[in-house]
């Protein structure tokens, strides 16, 4: 799995997770080519759930220790591509 | 309440680092537990997905409830404190029996292995009928995998149906203290036994193990007090009490092993006890002893030794 699949996997996950069909200003970040997590505004269990869906796709552990440790798009992916490796 | 708080970046929580502080804190009577069955539910309400055993283990657990519920946890715990006193009385003996063997033998000894995992397995087994094939304590971990949480549900559910099963005269709120003590008495006395051990056998170098300084009671804890933000949308500015009691730091011996405040530790007399019985034993050998290493991981919720490495004879 190359790094840009892993990202399509993050931001389709995110776009779902995060509402960014009903939220216009989420969407717009969503966009961006290395988003901020925290722009989102999105709360503990949305980042949970975020956290599980990307998990679930991928089949490695994911905590949501690991969004904040990991803050943009592109560390995060950075990160999934290693652990993917790892496992 | 700013002096001895410090923000923990590896716990993303706020912890005490010494314990007037962690009293200062616990003695507030403002302060919240952290919402966990809350923050269960919502997972559940927002996401479809179903933990079941975990919010019935949480809705049990004293430490994780305020108010009235905490009120009537405590007295179901009280109660079944006093149900089971010849069980804890037995649980007891053989833990006091079981460290005689353990300090009769020459060599190298993990006194985790050996002495304080069989003394807490042993309670649990009596308290639940089963033991935990993991830390039953990640129920207050927010950090948590999906696949760990997934684990945890199925564990709790063994778990649950083998109260129900092996004590089939217990009341649902029976099988659910039984299960609450079974997992707050885990990692706690784990932690709380093999850190005070580490404590008083540190500075052995070939003493008579009668010659170090046991105390008669608890000197170390297994429990760090540990805060947290809410991190619920809306709420940002309470401040939950997350778990326990206490404490933390460098303290040679913390004033507050078992808490302060409506949550003091329920098993405390239990511990206490158990510890003076161990002690009365290895006050009565007088086998030289040595201190080799132990070993604790990060800190999480609980502060367990994994290693306490001793030699004892030549």
């Amino acid at each position: 799995m190359t790094s840009q699949d892993l990202q399509a996997i993050v931001v389709s996950t995110a776009r779902q997770v995060f509402s960014a069909k009903t939220k216009p200003e989420i969407a717009a970040i969503l966009a961006e080519p290395d988003f901020e997590f925290e722009r989102l505004g999105a709360d503990s269990i949305d980042i949970t759930e975020f956290c599980f869906q990307v998990e679930e796709q991928l089949d490695i552990e994911i905590e949501t220790a690991d969004v904040f440790d990991h803050p943009t798009l592109s560390a995060f992916v950075s990160m999934l591509e290693s652990r993917k490796k790892a496992a | 309440m700013n002096s001895g708080v410090i923000f923990d970046e590896r716990l993303r929580m706020r912890r005490t680092t010494t314990s007037a502080a962690a009293a200062d804190v616990l003695s507030n009577r403002d302060i919240l537990t952290a919402p966990y069955g809350k923050g269960y539910a919502e997972l559940e309400a927002r996401t479809g997905r179903a933990f079941p055993n975990v919010r019935f283990a949480l809705n049990y657990l004293p430490v994780a409830n305020d108010g009235a519920h905490h009120d009537f946890l405590r007295r179901l715990s009280s109660d079944f404190i006093r149900d089971n006193a010849a069980t804890m009385r037995t649980i007891r003996d053989e833990a006091a029996s079981h460290a005689t063997k353990v300090f009769a033998r020459d060599g190298e000894t993990d006194l985790m292995a050996e002495l304080v995992v069989p003394f807490v397995e042993n309670m649990v087994e009596k308290l639940s009928g089963t033991v935990f094939t993991l830390s039953p304590s990640m129920v207050f971990d927010h950090n948590l995998s999906l696949r760990k949480r997934l684990t945890l549900e199925a564990e709790f559910g063994r778990v649950i149906t083998h109260i129900r099963e092996t004590f089939p005269q217990d009341s649902e709120d029976r099988v659910g203290i039984r299960l609450a003590f079974a997992i707050l008495g885990t990692d706690a006395t784990l932690g709380t036994f093999g850190n005070s051990l580490r404590e008083v056998l540190k500075p052995a170098d070939g003493q008579p193990l009668n010659a170090l300084d046991w105390s008669d009671d608890l000197v170390a804890t297994g429990v760090p007090f540990i805060l947290r933000d809410d991190v619920q949308a809306g709420t940002a500015d309470r401040i939950y009490v997350d778990m326990t009691r206490f404490v933390a730091g460098n303290e040679p011996k913390p004033a507050a092993i078992f808490g302060v405040g409506a949550h003091t530790c329920l098993g405390r007399g239990f511990a206490q006890g158990a510890w003076r019985d161990l002690v009365g034993v290895l006050r009565g050998i007088d086998r030289p002893v040595w201190f080799v290493s132990s070993h604790s991981p990060d800190l999480r919720i609980f502060d367990v030794p994994q290693a306490l490495t001793i030699r004892i004879g030549s």
